[in-house]
């Protein structure tokens, strides 16, 4: 179980030139960016939750907080019974995360980064190598599995990052875009383990721009948009409040009228 | 504490294996002793072969051309007495000098033994060929023994009529040159230590720029700080990796030096090399602590760059932080105060010169670098830890 409780996050804006500095300071607020404005959701296991926003929507910095490389400007995040922001390493045992655009270790070989991980996150002897395998199996990252990841085509680097993300079996997996530029068949397999990891129970979050992986996969979706939820619910239930007949639709419809208040 | 040396030893083992596959970055750091000792070594025997030459030059007689030698047997004597040898030329040895069949030549005039005897001034030419260099030393010499000849002979006219030489002579300059080769021989030792400590300096710089800056510009660090492991453990593991490699180079480097005393001949030199294997080894445990420190310094600088390539300028532009004292030192051998010992680096560079030529040490000197080093690379390695999982760090925001 992830728990995000009323989260917001700022960033203070990178001043554009030094002559700002000489400006009185009353203007300052207002520059600040809100990525996330008062976020508040709970994912229960056993599901798979879709995160779906526009670029720059906050998708990533949401993830982030959970996995708490950033701390929120206000607001907690709880995973299981672990507070992020105050014990961070609990947190993370139980969390597995695909980053966006991952790099591997490309002197290991794609084994030696999946053990790498593992170890760190306490795993050793027969139960390391038996986790490694299954993985290995799942993914069919046999043929890549001994070669050393420099030269990895995009598909075989992702294989081999998301294998290296829940080698550990965690309870909790968030994945930012884990099909981003694959092919079919890489596709299929992370569908796969997406699903087995589903039915063992585990809560799964990730985010996409594919509507129609969304729509197969996930039990619930999540729309966020400028830092807030604007649905959040069912398939059906994002289809109703998008009214329309297609959640690519009624994402569209859900977004726009936001980004025409943003800019307009 | 087990579990956390257990977490240590994974990432030390997984940047071990990374480090030794990354071909480029270790025959960068392996040549690196190699390199210096080359040119310590190359430069020695440059300065042997020449102390050699011009002993060689100064053995052998200098020969001086005289026209009409038979006109003036005293100052001929005097020559001859100090080793210069005299050739009977004939009339034209203005004409051969020119033609340079003749380095140079004295030409004594007809008039010289009647006005020796009468006490008159003698007008002695020296004809040379300004522009020939070779001929420069023994031609002072033998200028230098005419000018000689000339003052005691003055001094015994003076002292003949009753009078002090030293009424001539207001001043006397007595010429004190210490630029001798013995002299040489102590630059190049000096230049040493520094050679030791750059190594120690720069050893491991591409190891913990990329474990570091390139793990950031690889997109790497964010996943492993996703991790549980404590970033303690991960920048000890990691820079205990530094650490050892720089330890691994310092001993080929110091191994290189030992063979390097054994074979090439520093006593031609007029130099004391006589060191021993112990202090090598003494050497070796002060390299350690310039080693501890320079790694902990290089985390720090490499994670605040921004790349890798940020990372390598900023290093390179850490190799001045010794530099300094080492350049300080090189040129003025003779300074020395004992807080010098406190200070990072300049205490090591002390140190290492003590023992390679042969100074005080006692086993306190040793205890107060490390002391140096232990503290100074204790508190570069918690700054580095405390900012690992800062957002600024992993994100640049």
């Amino acid at each position: 179980m992830i728990r995000v409780e009323h989260v917001s996050k700022t960033f203070a804006a990178k001043k554009t030139s030094s002559i700002n500095f000489f400006k009185k300071n009353n203007a300052a607020p207002s520059n600040n960016i809100v990525a996330l404005d008062d976020v508040n959701f709970t994912l229960s296991d056993g599901e798979i939750t879709g995160l779906l926003g526009l670029n720059g929507a906050g998708k990533s910095t949401l993830m982030r907080l959970i996995y708490g490389l950033l701390q929120p400007t206000s607001g907690e995040v709880w995973v299981d019974e672990h507070q992020v922001s105050k014990n961070p390493n609990a947190a993370r045992q139980g969390l597995g995360v695909l980053p966006d655009d991952t790099g591997l270790y490309k002197r290991l070989t794609a084994r030696e980064n999946i053990r790498y991980f593992g170890e760190l996150q306490g795993l050793q002897g027969a139960q390391l190598e038996q986790s490694i395998e299954q993985l290995i199996t799942w993914l069919g990252m046999h043929n890549i599995a001994e070669r050393r990841a420099e030269g990895f085509s995009l598909g075989e680097r992702m294989k081999t990052a998301l294998a290296r993300a829940i080698v550990h079996q965690p309870q909790h997996v968030l994945l930012d875009e884990p099909t981003n530029g694959l092919d079919v068949i890489t596709t299929r397999a992370v569908r796969r383990l997406l699903l087995e990891l589903k039915q063992q129970g585990r809560c799964v979050i990730f985010s996409s721009h594919l509507m129609h992986e969304v729509s197969g996969l996930c039990d619930r979706i999540i729309v966020i948009s400028h830092g807030k939820i604007l649905a959040d619910g069912s398939l059906e239930a994002i289809l109703a409040a998008g009214k329309a007949h297609s959640l690519e639709d009624a994402f569209v419809n859900l977004v726009q009228p936001q980004q025409e208040l943003q800019h307009g | 504490m087990g579990k956390w040396l257990g977490k240590i030893a994974i990432v030390l083992r997984k940047e071990w294996r990374d480090a030794l596959r990354d071909s480029k970055s270790l025959r960068m750091a392996l040549l690196m002793p190699i390199y210096f000792v080359g040119v310590f070594v190359a430069s020695s025997l440059f300065i042997i072969h020449m102390s050699n030459q011009s002993r060689a030059t100064t053995s052998e007689p200098i020969k001086l051309a005289v026209v009409g030698a038979d006109y003036l047997p005293p100052l001929i004597d005097w020559l001859q007495e100090r080793g210069v040898q005299i050739d009977a030329v004939g009339e034209d040895a203005y004409q051969q000098v020119e033609r340079g069949d003749l380095g140079y030549a004295l030409i004594i005039p007809a008039d010289a033994r009647e006005k020796f005897a009468t006490g008159d001034s003698i007008e002695l030419a020296l004809v040379f060929d300004a522009t020939n260099s070779k001929l420069q030393g023994s031609l002072h010499f033998v200028r230098q023994q005419i000018w000689s000849w000339n003052g005691r002979m003055g001094s015994l006219r003076l002292l003949a009529r009753g009078i002090s030489p030293g009424i001539i002579n207001p001043v006397l300059i007595r010429d004190l040159n210490i630029a001798s080769d013995e002299k040489m021989g102590f630059f190049v030792m000096a230049s040493l230590p520094m050679l030791l400590i750059l190594t120690a300096f720069m050893a491991s710089v591409g190891f913990s720029a990329d474990m570091t800056a390139g793990e950031r510009e690889r997109r790497s660090l964010e996943s492993l700080l996703i991790t549980p492991a404590s970033s303690a453990v991960l920048v000890l593991g990691k820079w205990f990796t530094c650490f050892s490699l720089t330890l691994m180079v310092l001993l080929i480097e110091v191994a290189l030096l030992a063979l390097a005393f054994a074979y090439v001949p520093f006593k031609e030199l007029g130099l004391r090399v006589n060191v021993s294997p112990l202090d090598l080894a003494g050497v070796y445990v002060v390299l350690s602590s310039v080693a501890l420190l320079a790694t902990g310094l290089q985390f720090v600088i490499s994670l605040f760059a921004r790349s890798f390539k940020d990372a390598q300028t900023y290093m390179g532009l850490m190799i001045f932080i010794p530099m300094v004292p080492l350049f300080y030192t090189l040129f003025n051998p003779s300074a020395y105060a004992d807080w010098f010992r406190w200070v990072p680096v300049l205490g090591q560079q002390v140190l290492i010169k003590d023992l390679l030529l042969g100074g005080d040490v006692s086993p306190v000197f040793f205890l107060q670098v490390w002391l140096v080093a232990i503290l100074l690379a204790g508190f570069f390695l918690l700054c580095t830890a405390r900012q690992l999982r800062k957002p600024k760090i992993v994100y640049g925001v």
